[in-house]
């Protein structure tokens, strides 16, 4: 029983190597903890594409306030 | 796995946490609330198949790099076999979302677009929610950039009831008909497997039109064909369209495989029709273009296809640019060569410059080489197609004549000369490596277009010319020939001018046929060693020759009707002066030789009345009749005088700009250009009119002449005869000087032995006189009062015939267009004493009549004209 679920977990392990690499061949930019987050989110049933807009919207938002916050300091 | 590992909200907001974590200034509860309005507002979308998707990431991978996709695949394959993902899908399509692309690769872009037949419904359900902000999706979406959207469109999903109906109703039919309409668009006639609904006819007749024009274009690059008239060019387009027919039998043989893998989903004619649009587009362009090119070679052919480049539609702009680099291959090879090496391989007669065989090499300046106007590309100017040859000339003419030149083997020379070619030599390797047709466009302008062709162009050019020049200057002394040529033929060196006329005055008195070259050449010597000519460099005496050209027409000549001076450039000059040249120096020096030798003739007509003139004490009858003929003689003097003035005078500016131009170092052309127009204003300013075919047209070529030249010859073909007769009569009046000196002479002498005799009688102391005595002296001295009478009268009438002479050249140098030789008119006549004599002349000379006889020479011109029509 315990074998069988080791090699589960050894299954599990690969894979997600295999879609980290391939997380960064397409140049995500997602840390291997996001990645781990997200396809979980994935394996639970929610929309890549809204879960992808999601991560870009956040990213988005911190870009622009980060910028706010500059032109903030330069005045 | 804690608990809120398991549900999807504690997950998104570990998630928020994650993401949020490195930027400070966003909360994480935002972030959450934001992730949350998204989740329940946007609706559930299926997913797209495992296979498209795959195929996605693929394409988009490859368009980084071709080892990437390899990974990708290796890795997708092991993640396949894994089977503990529930939704690989799932996690593979949400990591292509997030993927940014790079910077815009335009490395390959295809021709023509790839088929995708299956319905990609999730992309085409997000693009139909958000077509209105079609932008901001394709910027926030990695997957829709807009160099995909061009390249490979997405074909859209026939969502509408309309087509599910249409397509449930004929599905089987369909599917062969689309199967058929595939085959058709590779020119493949099927057999008609079954009756078709009209619109399904119609769009199947849309798809199989790709079929004619593949077919057309198929006979166009077919090897065997009798249509296309063979050649470099043409074969640089038929490769051309070869690659673009390969690039849609790719395009075709996808569309292929698609149709026949999935028979059921989604293979309908409509979106094989959709898809041929763009192919359809292409193939018609190629068609036109082809068709356009039919029966053209060479510039002709680059010129035609050059036209569709300014097509205002861009994908035209872009194939028409593609197929035009490709065929203005040989092209360049040929350019590169001939300026290059001066050589010219030309099997086919494609390019611009042609080489004429029959030529001898020793015109090869002028003649040898000729540009073909209808084979100069559009993109080439007139004026670079010149540069062109003059730079391939001079590079032949480097080697050919100036071949034992010890400069040539100067290593900096030659490859200064190609320094400035760079740029079309950098265009050419590049070509070269690229080879296909595809990569050309990120390249850069191809060389036709590039701005370096025609600096590159001017610069060799100068660069060229410049050592040519050099080297003509300092090893052939081109530029002491030319003074010489002025100096000598043009009786510019005037003390030895005047030196040879007193040295060959009796020599040429004799009849032609008694002169000798051998005796004249030896004057020719000693009057050379006697003046200033003596100082001349050896290359230029040893070129002076003394030659003789008697006339055919078996006229009794005098040595003054065929002496003419002689400058014989040979080698490499020679081939810069033509034969026309020649004779157009010794025309002109036949003319001023002859002035010169009137103007000469007179002077000796006044040394001996001034010595008469002293004997004359006791001749008080002689007195009236000498005064005017010395009055007569000074006239036709000035007259002469004027002349030679104005032929020289004329010209000076000419010269002056040939001399400077020399000393800035004009190109080779140039100055010859120059040269011809200095001894154009020579021959005008001595009213000489040349009539070689060659000079003519030469003249027509350089434009130098504009289009009243053929009457401006025929005007100053008529100043030469008016000229002419003015000189005979100046001549006459040379031999009727001699005549009454003679007769005056003679008398003088029986006088003074008469006077002798009586002087002597009365020494013997005789009668001094007889009565017979008496009588022969009254009847001697009636017989001398006749004479001079007679003489008195004749006078009259060579006075009367020169101003006759004289009035009319002055006319008709006043109304000449010319107008230097309008002023000459009036420097003839400054004092107005021609004018006073004649009342003929009084018109001319106003602004009123000018303007009347220009209208009545246009009027003249125009019917001219007409009777040439009705001809």
């Amino acid at each position: 029983m315990t074998s069988e679920k080791n090699a589960q977990i050894g299954q599990a392990r690969e894979a997600f190597q295999l879609l980290y690499q391939i997380s960064q061949l397409l140049n995500t930019g997602l840390d291997a903890e996001t990645l781990r987050i997200c396809i979980q989110l994935c394996e639970l049933g929610v929309n890549p594409d809204t879960l992808a807009l999601v991560i870009k919207e956040i990213r988005k938002m911190g870009d622009t306030s980060a910028q706010n916050k500059q032109t903030n300091l330069q005045l | 796995m804690d608990n809120s590992n398991s549900n999807v909200p504690g997950l998104l907001n570990k998630l928020c946490e994650r993401l949020t974590s490195k930027q400070e200034s966003v909360k994480s509860a935002e972030a959450y609330e934001l992730a949350l309005s998204y989740m329940t507002s946007i609706n559930e979308r299926p997913l797209a198949e495992e296979k498209i998707l795959c195929q996605k990431i693929h394409s988009h991978l490859s368009n980084i790099s071709s080892k990437d996709a390899d990974k990708f695949n290796e890795c997708f394959s092991k993640l396949k076999n894994a089977f503990v993902l529930n939704q690989p899908v799932a996690v593979l399509s949400l990591l292509l979302a997030l993927s940014e692309s790079p910077q815009a690769s335009n490395s390959t872009q295809q021709l023509f677009p790839l088929p995708n037949l299956n319905v990609d419904s999730s992309a085409v359900g997000f693009t139909g929610t958000a077509s209105s902000s079609k932008s901001t999706v394709g910027t926030s979406w990695g997957l829709n950039t807009p160099k995909q959207q061009a390249s490979s469109q997405s074909l859209p999903s026939n969502h509408s009831n309309m087509a599910i109906m249409t397509e449930s109703c004929n599905h089987v039919n369909e599917n062969a008909c689309v199967r058929d309409a595939v085959l058709a668009a590779t020119g493949v006639k099927p057999k008609p497997s079954c009756t078709l609904s009209r619109p399904v006819q119609i769009l199947y007749s849309r798809i199989a039109h790709l079929g004619f024009l593949h077919d057309k274009l198929k006979e166009f690059i077919d090897p065997t064909s009798v249509f296309t008239p063979r050649g470099l060019m043409v074969e640089g387009l038929v490769a051309a369209v070869r690659d673009e027919l390969t690039e849609y039998y790719r395009s075709v043989a996808l569309l292929q495989s698609q149709v026949c893998e999935n028979d059921c989903s989604g293979g309908t004619l409509r979106r094989v029709c959709v898809w041929a649009q763009d192919p359809l587009h292409r193939l018609t362009w190629l068609a036109t273009i082809v068709h356009s090119v039919q029966d053209k070679r060479g510039g002709a052919l680059a010129s035609c296809v050059h036209r569709f480049v300014h097509h205002g539609d861009e994908r035209i702009a872009a194939l028409a640019r593609r197929l035009l680099t490709a065929l203005t291959y040989p092209l360049l090879l040929m350019l590169t060569r001939w300026l290059l090496h001066g050589e010219i391989d030309d099997p086919y007669g494609e390019f611009l410059i042609e080489k004429r065989n029959k030529v001898s090499i020793d015109r090869m300046w002028h003649d040898k080489y000729r540009v073909r106007d209808w084979m100069i590309p559009s993109f080439m100017s007139r004026e670079q197609a010149a540069q062109i040859l003059a730079t391939g000339k001079s590079v032949v003419f480097m080697r050919k004549a100036c071949a034992n030149l010890p400069e040539q083997g100067e290593p900096g020379s030659e490859s200064d000369h190609a320094l400035h070619l760079q740029t079309l030599l950098a265009a050419h390797t590049r070509n070269g490596a690229s080879g296909g047709g595809m990569e050309e466009e990120s390249t850069g302008p191809a060389w036709w277009e590039a701005e370096g062709l025609r600096e590159g162009l001017e610069m060799a050019h100068a660069v060229a010319s410049q050592r040519l020049l050099a080297a003509l200057t300092t090893h052939h002394h081109l530029l002491d020939h030319l003074a010489a040529h002025r100096r000598y033929l043009l009786l510019a060196q005037g003390d030895f001018v005047h030196h040879l006329m007193t040295l060959l005055q009796d020599e040429l008195s004799k009849p032609a046929t008694s002169l000798y070259v051998h005796n004249l050449t030896c004057t020719l010597e000693a009057a050379v060693r006697a003046t200033n000519a003596q100082y001349e460099p050896p290359h230029v005496l040893a070129r002076l020759h003394v030659n003789l050209y008697p006339n055919c027409d078996g006229r009794e000549d005098s040595g003054w009707d065929v002496f003419a001076l002689q400058y014989r450039v040979d080698g490499p000059l020679g081939t810069l002066f033509p034969a026309t040249c020649a004779a157009q120096y010794r025309s002109l020096f036949t003319q001023l030789w002859r002035v010169k030798r009137i103007e000469y003739a007179l002077h000796d007509a006044w040394r001996d009345h001034t010595i008469l003139q002293k004997r004359l004490k006791g001749m008080p009858e002689v007195w009236s009749l000498m005064r005017r003929v010395s009055c007569l003689r000074a006239e036709a003097l000035r007259l002469c005088g004027a002349l030679q003035d104005a032929s020289c005078e004329g010209a000076e500016p000419a010269w002056a700009d040939l001399l400077a131009a020399a000393a800035e170092g004009h190109h080779l052309d140039k100055l010859l250009q120059l040269h011809h127009n200095a001894l154009d204003r020579h021959s005008i300013h001595a009213m000489i009119h040349h009539t070689t075919q060659g000079r003519a047209r030469s003249i027509l070529a350089n434009n130098l002449v504009p289009p009243l030249g053929t009457n401006l010859c025929v005007e100053i073909n008529e100043l030469q005869s008016y000229l002419g007769n003015v000189l005979n009569e100046t001549l006459a009046l040379r031999s009727f000087e001699t005549t009454l000196h003679t007769g005056i002479n003679a008398e003088l002498e029986r006088r003074e032995r008469y006077e002798a005799l009586k002087i002597e009688r009365a020494a013997r102391h005789e009668y001094a006189i007889t009565a017979a005595d008496e009588v022969q002296d009254k009847e001697r001295r009636k017989i001398f009062n006749q004479f001079l009478a007679s003489r008195k009268a004749d006078l009259n009438v060579w006075a009367r015939t020169y101003r006759g002479h004289v009035t009319t050249l002055i006319l008709k140098l006043a109304l000449h267009t010319e107008v230097s030789l309008q002023t000459l008119a009036f420097r003839l006549d400054y004092s107005d004493f021609y004018k006073r004599g004649d009342a003929k002349l009084h018109e001319p000379l106003t602004y009123q009549h000018k303007r009347l006889s220009e209208m009545g020479l246009h009027l003249a011109k125009t019917k001219l004209l007409d009777h040439m029509k009705k001809k």
